[in-house]
């Protein structure tokens, strides 16, 4: 759920790519191949974020720019340790839809910029770029929160 | 793919975050699952896609075969009509000449006299000019013409190596006596005079097999069509493994950060490759099934054209330190090959010959899997491709031919961002066999 939550916020919607998932996952259970602990979690999980994309891309959400100014500057990240899970995956959550798929993609699946442009059909250097801008408009929520909660 | 310090914690904090399901969702899962089986029957589109692309290629394979079958009777039927117009033609004409009624036997050899290349010497037939005596064709010309019909049956039936074709009546063939030996020339009779040498085995005679007649021939100039059907695959396999670069612009905050930190003068410029990070991919050999047609341009020269069908599988295994994922990627071209084809070499049933052509590729199916579930996978753009090979062709029967061809081919980079045999391996070497129908050497 909570995989499903940092790709597609609403939950219905979410719901709906759970239950998809599953299905997969268990008409799809002999296919899958053990390689040591964790495997099998890690494959539900890669279903489920695979499932979410295919969700995103079915329903149109993803931006059709091309080029997106680039971003050389990382920003000054904040420290995320006081931020509750829950918090933080809904601040995820608002992020746009492109946004918040190449930081699910690159940030939890570890996938390389050169393998996300190509399962959204943008450049590489595009997806570094929407990478970098998700990554500021996140610790700028993130430090909203802990200024609140300072407060 | 390195990650920096905030990405990392921000992964550590939500990689094991769990949240509860919501409710009634086990529930609808397990409705779903139930209705599985009742839902499987139920054609699915793309079933439907593929029948129809197939019986595409059926119908463009029935298509090049019927006009095959209509062009090899078209090259054939017109023969029995020709020969018949001709002697049509030309009885009434050498009749008019008083032709009797039972010479047609030798009015036959007289037309067969076209045949000959180059008469033996034979001793002066008397009764005929000298130019008759030199060239028994020409030189029925005007001393020729002015004999009766009955000498220059006469003559065709004495000179035994006229007899070009095993068609000539047994009743025709004289009675062998020697020319000149009489002064009274024997008149030709239908009635079957015996033989004391047999056309067959007469000095000059040919047989239709190693001298055709220009009549039974086609075209002289050209060789005959052929309908091939062949089987391709790629003699090699690619493998590759790459590493993984770190992204562009955290490489460069870690240069800026090495530079900073180590009082470095100037930035690394060399790429970053993650540690722990490898993408492999296996390309299988292609494999490919096609119909050519061939149309001669010249005896040795045709021009071939033909459908083709090419399958290419690809694995890719992206290795991200503990993590691997596997991906299954089949994509299916149809395309259209055409070339030119000259033969080298041949003897007997045997035949080389080169070729060469280009071809165009359309990828008409996508299949990925990524661990097990089917994803969306765009189509591949056109691709352009050029062939070249040498072959050699054993005729088993005249009509049919087995052939080997071993080629080398080249595609050019067709700009898409789909990872094929093509792209990673432009240049290869292929291995075509295949069956060949040759349409007019019925004999």
């Amino acid at each position: 759920m909570a995989i499903g939550l940092r790709y597609i916020p609403e939950r219905d919607e979410v719901r709906d790519v759970l239950q998809d998932s599953f299905i997969r996952i268990f008409t799809s259970i002999g296919q899958f191949n053990y390689n040591g602990e964790g495997s099998l979690k890690s494959w539900i999980g890669r279903i489920v974020s695979n499932r979410a994309v295919d969700y995103l891309r079915e329903h149109q959400r993803f931006m059709t720019v091309s080029t997106i100014p680039d971003e050389p500057e990382p920003p000054d990240e904040p420290d995320i340790g006081g931020v509750p899970p829950d918090v933080l995956t809904e601040m995820i959550g608002r992020l746009p839809t492109n946004y918040r798929t190449v930081l699910n993609l690159y940030v939890f699946e570890q996938w390389p910029h050169r393998k996300i442009a190509q399962l959204m059909g943008i450049k590489e250097s595009t997806s570094s770029s929407i990478f970098f801008r998700a990554r500021r408009m996140l610790a700028k929520q993130i430090r909203e929160y802990l200024k609140s909660q300072e407060t | 793919m390195k990650q920096d310090k905030w990405t990392k914690q921000l992964h550590d904090k939500l990689a094991e975050h769990e949240m509860a399901a919501p409710e009634g969702l086990w529930a609808d899962i397990e409705a779903a699952l139930a209705q599985q089986p009742a839902e499987a029957p139920h054609p699915r589109p793309s079933r439907f896609v593929t029948l129809r692309r197939w019986a595409a290629v059926a119908a463009v394979a029935a298509l090049t075969l019927g006009g095959g079958y209509w062009w090899w009777n078209r090259d054939h039927e017109p023969l029995p009509s020709f020969a018949k117009k001709s002697e049509a033609q030309i009885l009434p004409s050498l009749q008019g000449e008083g032709c009797p009624k039972g010479g047609v036997g030798s009015v036959t050899s007289t037309l067969r006299l076209t045949k000959i290349q180059t008469p033996p010497p034979t001793p002066p037939l008397e009764g005929r000019g000298a130019a008759a005596q030199n060239h028994p064709l020409e030189g029925r010309g005007a001393d020729a013409q002015n004999q009766p019909l009955e000498e220059r049956g006469m003559a065709a039936s004495e000179h035994p190596q006229f007899m070009t074709t095993a068609t000539t009546p047994a009743n025709s063939v004289p009675d062998g006596s020697p020319v000149g030996t009489s002064d009274t020339i024997p008149p030709i009779t239908p009635k079957p005079s015996p033989a004391k040498r047999s056309p067959l085995n007469s000095p000059g005679y040919e047989h239709p097999r190693t001298k055709t007649s220009p009549s039974l021939r086609t075209s002289p100039l050209k060789g005959s069509p052929t309908l091939g059907l062949y089987a391709m695959n790629g003699i090699n396999s690619q493998r590759s493994s790459n590493g993984v670069l770190m992204a562009e612009a955290l490489a460069r905050k870690f240069n800026d950060t090495y530079a900073n930190s180590y009082g470095a003068t100037t930035r690394n410029p060399e790429p970053i490759y993650l540690t722990g990070f490898e993408e492999r991919q296996h390309h299988h050999r292609p494999i490919s099934y096609g119909l050519t047609l061939s149309y001669p341009l010249t005896k040795r020269l045709s021009l071939t054209l033909g459908v083709i069908y090419t399958k290419l599988a690809s694995d890719f295994t992206q290795i991200m330190r503990s993590q691997k994922v596997e991906q299954e990627q089949t994509l299916h071209y149809v395309g259209i090959p055409i070339g030119l084809n000259y033969q080298l070499w041949a003897l007997k049933g045997f035949r080389a010959y080169a070729s060469a052509g280009t071809l165009a590729y359309w990828n008409v199916a996508t299949h990925l899997v990524t661990e097990g579930v089917t994803q969306e996978l765009p189509k591949d753009r056109m691709q352009w491709g050029i062939n070249g090979s040498i072959g050699a062709q054993y005729d088993i029967v005249p009509l049919l031919g087995l052939y080997v061809e071993p080629g080398l081919s080249y595609y050019p980079d067709n700009g898409s961002r789909l990872q094929n045999f093509f792209k990673d391996k432009p240049w290869n070497m292929s291995l075509q066999v295949g069956l060949r129908i040759n349409f007019g050497r019925n004999e």
